[in-house]
């Protein structure tokens, strides 16, 4: 029995059924059905430990899930089930050989492979076949346009700070490299004003796409990559722009190549809202004015991380006008692979997110996950901007 | 189910209400107790009309059919224990109409009972009934159990919430029972008799409810005891102080051990702890914190807390609400019960508990609704050890038979379902339970509707 049937089978016998789970899925909100849970999908993985067949239904039936980890954060009996479910797929990406990733490229991209030509055209197969931008664009209607130049290939190895300033590393992710390079500049404008920002061009993507569809070797080689050579860099911190990078990189990778270099950065990873908000005299007045904004914490950063008050802070020092907004903290219905693979549900959970976005009053939509800004960007028809918070302070 | 039965309950459902796929079977084969079973098909409710044309189509071909909501019971009520057909009810999950006027709410039976509380709240009401799965349980399931939860001890149970309903019978037939006003006497009240009834005389399709006006504000106190019989007579002093309690809970010392070895919240090497709370306008409820804090303070508590604020209340329920993980690290098996015993003997039938689990060397932690006589018994064993099992189902039975000499019930609100089929007996008159068979037959003459559950046989059935 391998590592993955063994951690997914014990999560399910670890379920006693009780059904709290249903109260904070969004999936399972939105549809109301029970292999949308996290429970139902124990049920199906204790079954297929039994010899349920692994047919089609139950494949997709496990990949109707955000990993947005609410079931496990809020479970009373700490039922670790979105692992549980990672294990799950891993396992069943060995056992059957056809790991989801696959299927969702085969079922949903290649019908449509103008998607995929639509970068193929632009030159940009160059973006690795492990970026789940891939995914991502083969299930998006108009597919947005890779940038002229990526970030990493101009970015400076090294831009220094202040004399003896710390050093932060910057994880710069694929949608910021590939399609918001812009983003990761504002990033270094910023923290360069205070730390040395280290920028390895050997970076790739964080692996979540990766451990998503159940493929642990890929998954674990980006861990390993990443450890050795932000590891060499002798950095303090590791500073993304994207909660679901940051979550990856800080809470999965280390669980997937459990080695002393992995843990140790995992350890340093920050997202880059709570370095700002450590030191609010960077942003000081620095907003670029405009129409109030909404905040919106994806599941990522502010489930796992625990991360919330920040990016508000940091708007707040900055002088931004910050709109409420009714739900700032529940899921937008992104969660990378799923809005591809379960167009109805996702947007199901997005309706309520765009009524409240509505009812704020905001002219902007913030938020720090490069997920959950592709589904407000197709989500935020009307024209409203959808940036990360960052992208709303100007240094002068 | 043979072809025929299936093509017609198919063609009631609607062939996109209907599956028979390995996956959903198994999906909806259980609840939150650990028996299983899977049906032989799962319908999913989408009205009362199709709901009404699947039960002609089951009683037709005498195929049984199983109610469930969200499936978060903790008696076996909506595991389809013959099989037949599991009818899903969560997506009839429609409120509508929240009315301040009349004080009361239209529901369809899946709605989650929080986002009915929300929504209430939102127009300034109160829908009180708050089992421990408030945010996951379905209002159709508390109904159909009638649920109780933290807050009967001043607003009572579901039961007393219910106005008016409409169901289905077994033959299809759709039908009314109440009105949506807050009284009436007009014929047999066929409401109070279908709340409780477990799915086994209707089917719930719409619900009339009666809410309250929000409380403005609540007060949280809780005292720890070093002698149980301390704690119990606090629990009667309150009880007969004038001041109604929203919330009274009681702790014993092994859930109190259990959560401190959890949670360590400073509550080891207590004998009991008590937790209340009462609601009202923020100047009567902080006099009657106040007095609360008096009573507990002269009853013998050697450590009392009163709640300046939400969150200090919040810190103040941890320890109650860390009870269901906390007892779990204990043993991996555990029989949930919840016994009730006449207010005044409560203290007799903890101290009874503590002599069963002696006797039978198995933890039982208790605790829950003192003010109600409500305890939730927790018999904990290793799964793996067939000996422990054995044991532990040894110490429910005893605790039943001490909970009946006291002149308590086996159930406060979790139901009969399948889990305590075989203890209800000794509870029943067999008279009534004589009658309760004879309104079974009125309801659903071929006995399809949940079969198997809620009514012990009749030994003499004549």
């Amino acid at each position: 029995m391998s590592d993955a049937i063994r951690e997914a089978l014990a999560a399910a016998a670890a379920c006693v059924g009780c059904g709290a789970c249903m109260g904070v899925c969004p999936v399972y909100r939105a549809g109301r059905r029970e292999d949308l849970v996290a429970r139902g999908k124990l049920r199906v993985l204790a079954a297929l430990g039994q010899g349920l067949s692994p047919d089609r239904e139950a494949l997709e039936l496990l990949g109707r899930c955000l990993l947005c980890g609410r079931c496990q954060a809020n479970c009373p009996n700490l039922v670790p089930a979105r692992e549980g479910l990672l294990a799950g797929r891993r396992a069943l990406a060995e056992a059957v050989g056809a790991p989801l990733v696959k299927r969702l490229l085969l079922t949903r991209a290649l019908p449509r492979p103008e998607r995929l030509d639509a970068l193929a055209r632009a030159g940009r197969l160059a973006v690795p076949a492990l970026s789940g931008l891939h995914l991502r664009l083969a299930g998006d209607l108009e597919p947005p346009q890779p940038a002229s130049r990526f970030f990493l290939d101009d970015a400076p190895r090294v831009v220094h700070g202040p004399k003896g300033a710390p050093r932060l590393g910057l994880f710069v992710g694929c949608v910021a490299n590939y399609l918001r390079p812009s983003l990761a500049r504002r990033a270094v404008e910023l923290l360069s004003r205070r730390y040395t920002v280290v920028i390895p061009k050997a970076q790739g993507c964080c692996g979540l796409p990766a451990m998503a569809a159940g493929l642990a070797e890929p998954a674990q080689d980006l861990a390993r990559r990443h450890a050795e050579i932000f590891g060499a860099a002798r950095i303090d911190r590791l500073v993304t722009t994207c909660g679901s990078c940051a979550y990856a990189l800080a809470k999965e990778a280390p669980a997937l190549v459990p080695t002393p270099g992995a843990r140790e950065l995992a350890a340093k990873v920050v997202e880059i809202s709570q370095v700002l908000a450590e030191a609010p005299e960077l942003v000081r007045g620095l907003a670029a004015g405009g129409p109030p904004v909404a905040l919106h914490h994806p599941c990522h950063l502010s489930v796992d991380l625990k991360v919330t008050a920040e990016p508000a802070a940091v708007l707040a020092a900055a002088g931004a006008e910050l709109a409420p907004m009714e739900g700032a903290d529940q899921c937008c219905g992104g969660g990378g692979l799923f809005m591809v693979a379960e167009p109805e549900l996702s947007r199901g959970i997005m309706g309520p997110r765009l009524e409240a976005f509505r009812q704020s009053g905001a002219g902007v939509l913030a938020t720090s996950c490069s997920g959950c800004r592709l589904q407000w960007s197709r989500g935020l028809t009307g024209g409203a901007p959808v940036v990360h918070p960052i992208e709303l302070i100007t240094p002068r | 189910m043979d072809s025929q039965a299936r093509q017609a309950i198919r063609e009631a459902a609607g062939p996109e209400n209907f599956s028979q796929s390995a996956s959903d079977r198994l999906l909806y084969s259980g609840d939150a107790t650990n028996r299983s079973r899977p049906p032989a098909a799962v319908v999913r409710a989408v009205d009362t009309w199709q709901v009404s044309r699947v039960l002609a189509a089951c009683s037709a071909h005498g195929v049984p059919l199983t109610p469930r909501g969200a499936g978060s019971g903790l008696t076996g009520g909506a595991v389809p224990s013959i099989g037949g057909v599991l009818l899903d009810l969560s997506g009839l999950d429609r409120i509508v109409r929240i009315d301040p006027a009349d004080q009361v709410a239209v529901v369809e039976p899946g709605v989650v009972t929080a986002e009915l509380a929300a929504a209430a709240a939102r127009r300034g009401m109160f829908y009180p009934p708050d089992p421990a799965s408030v945010n996951f349980c379905t209002v159709g399931g508390n109904v159909a159990n009638n649920a109780g939860g933290l807050k009967a001890v001043k607003y009572g149970v579901t039961r007393d919430y219910v106005l008016g309903l409409t169901a289905v019978l077994a033959s299809g037939q759709v039908f009314r029972t109440g009105r949506g006003t807050i009284k009436t006497v007009v014929g047999y009240d066929l409401t109070r008799l279908l709340v409780g009834s477990e799915g086994t005389l209707a089917v719930l399709t719409e619900l009339t409810l009666r809410l309250l006006p929000l409380p403005e504000a609540k007060a949280t106190v809780s005292a720890l005891f070093s002698d149980l019989d301390h704690a119990a007579r606090a629990v009667q002093d309150i009880l007969a102080s004038g001041v109604r309690p929203t919330a009274l809970e009681f702790m014993d010392a092994a859930s109190l051990a259990a959560v401190e070895a959890y949670a360590g919240l400073g509550v080891g090497g207590a004998a009991a702890m008590v937790l209340t709370e009462v609601d009202g306008p923020p100047e009567v409820v902080d006099r009657q914190g106040g007095l609360l804090a008096g009573i507990l303070e002269r009853a013998g508590a050697y450590r009392v807390d009163r709640a300046a604020d939400a969150a200090q209340s919040e810190q103040l329920w941890r320890a109650r609400r860390a009870m269901g993980p906390a007892i779990l690290k204990v043993a991996r098996g555990k029989l949930n019960e919840d016994i009730v015993v006449p207010l005044g003997s409560l203290a007799e039938m903890v101290a009874r508990i503590g002599g069963v689990s002696r006797e039978r060397g198995v933890q039982i932690p208790s605790f829950g609704h003192a003010g109600d006589g409500n305890l939730h018994v927790n018999v904990m064993f290793d799964p793996d050890d067939p000996t422990a099992e054995a044991a532990a189902h040894q110490a429910v039975s005893d605790v039943f038979a001490h909970c009946l000499a006291l002149g308590g019930s086996l159930s406060g609100e979790h139901g009969v379902g399948l889990t305590k089929l075989g203890y209800v007996g000794a509870e029943l008159d067999p008279a009534a339970l004589r009658l309760m068979h004879g309104i079974k037959r009125l309801f659903d003459p071929a006995g399809i509707l949940n079969p198997g559950k809620t009514l012990p046989a009749l030994e003499d059935p004549a």
